[in-house]
């Protein structure tokens, strides 16, 4: 060891840390582990809001696509307008849909989608008035398919009597149809009301085809099926021209043909 | 990070050393208190882990002389005066009288040899090893430590420098 060096560690060996300057410093760098473990908290907290949040949204988008927008129940009106309602579990609707022009006519400008049912169907029948298809020798029919037992007869309860308080009761039609019956008019493009008319009238003329029968009013097919079982012909092109002709006018014949059948 | 425990192992294992760094460069002695609290905040804020109790203690003194740098870089510090300069500064001797000389002749050395000297005599450390810790060419730590010493031996005299 050189005699510099020697002198060097004598003369720094003396030089220590003041044991104010070591307390000052371990009390500061308490406060700052403390004060930073807080921050890191108060981060990890601000983290765990921020999922929370986004799975909360999460959570309500996929109820929104999966849950809410799922249909459990249908809801077929056939004046001639013919539209369906699709219904949530919720008892709202998801979806409506026209099976022809009328319908489109019915649907135009009603906002009916969230909306329960028994408000969209109550709205669908005041349009149908006010349009002139809902008239004192109607037949309206209604049919209800859902997959909750119990929400069926509710549904159908109540729109048996809201649909009374715009057509007589011996002129509404309100049934419940399986789910193959729905499945099958749909394939159609024709209500389940209309297609059950159709079934009927192909009991008693089995030339009578759906794509023949899709276009007149369910009246005129109970009207032909009971013409059938009373021995008359029917004339297709005919009763189709003229409901054509009629729904053009929008005051068709076959709202007021006077032969009504109930099926309740 | 590293726990209130382990930073007063820290303080008292290494306190010493990064007061004697202080002690060269700074002479405030807020400046002081200031660099030593950093410097252990520092510490316990690294996250990594030390491979040996040398490469810690290098650490530290690395931090110390870059934190002591950067406080005297600073425009604030060359054109102010402390207050704390024109008190009674705590005073961090044991031995007052004990080697004085040689203590005011290192201080009275341009900053860069200081570490130099310090590092060199007091650590320890070889020239390579220096080289790493400031980050300085080995040639360019031989050149400041035999500028240094050049300096110290006329301020001592030639005995001082003898082998």
């Amino acid at each position: 060891m050189t005699l510099l060096q020697n002198d060097i560690k004598n003369a720094f060996d003396q030089i220590y840390a003041e044991k104010e300057l070591k307390d000052n410093t371990l009390s500061f760098i308490s406060h700052q582990i403390e004060f930073r473990q807080k921050f890191h908290l108060r981060k990890i907290k601000k983290h765990v809001l921020v999922c929370t949040i986004l799975i909360i949204c999460m959570g309500i988008r996929w109820f929104s696509s999966n849950i809410y927008s799922q249909s459990m129940s249908y809801i077929d009106i056939d004046v001639n307008p013919s539209l369906e309602l699709a219904v949530n579990r919720y008892g709202r609707i998801v979806d409506v849909y026209a099976y022809n022009d009328d319908g489109s006519k019915i649907l135009q400008g009603l906002k009916l989608k969230n909306k329960p049912y028994y408000n969209a169907t109550e709205t669908i029948f005041n349009a149908m008035k006010d349009m002139g298809y809902i008239k004192e020798q109607s037949v309206l029919s209604v049919t209800v398919q859902s997959y909750d037992e119990t929400d069926q007869k509710n549904m159908l309860d109540i729109l048996k009597n809201m649909a009374e308080n715009f057509i007589d009761e011996k002129q509404v039609s309100i049934y419940s149809v399986s789910e193959e019956t729905k499945h099958n008019s749909h394939n159609h493009h024709i209500t389940p009301a209309k297609y059950l008319a159709i079934a009927e009238l192909q009991e008693v003329d089995p030339t009578a085809t759906i794509e023949r029968c899709k276009n007149l009013s369910i009246d005129q097919l109970e009207q032909m099926t009971h013409g059938h079982e009373s021995g008359h012909q029917h004339n297709y092109q005919n009763d189709e021209t003229k409901t054509e002709t009629s729904s053009s006018s929008n005051n068709s014949s076959h709202h007021g043909c006077g032969m009504c059948d109930n099926r309740e | 990070m590293r726990d209130e425990l382990q930073a007063r192992a820290a303080i008292e294992k290494y306190g010493d050393t990064v007061r004697r760094i202080c002690f060269m460069h700074l002479k405030s002695y807020s400046d002081v208190e200031d660099i030593f609290q950093e410097v252990f905040l520092k510490y316990v804020l690294y996250k990594n882990d030390f491979e040996s109790d040398a490469h810690e203690k290098a650490w530290l003194i690395r931090v110390t002389i870059n934190a002591c740098k950067d406080i005297l870089k600073s425009f604030f510090r060359k054109n102010t005066t402390s207050i704390d300069n024109l008190i009674n500064q705590p005073y961090c001797f044991n031995d007052v009288d004990a080697n004085m000389d040689v203590v005011n002749a290192i201080l009275a050395l341009p900053e860069k040899y200081k570490d130099v000297i310090f590092l060199f005599y007091y650590i320890g450390y070889s020239v390579p090893e220096i080289s790493h810790i400031l980050n300085k060419k080995e040639n360019t730590v031989y050149t400041w430590l035999n500028r240094a010493r050049a300096q110290l031996k006329v301020a001592l005299g030639g005995d001082f420098i003898a082998k």
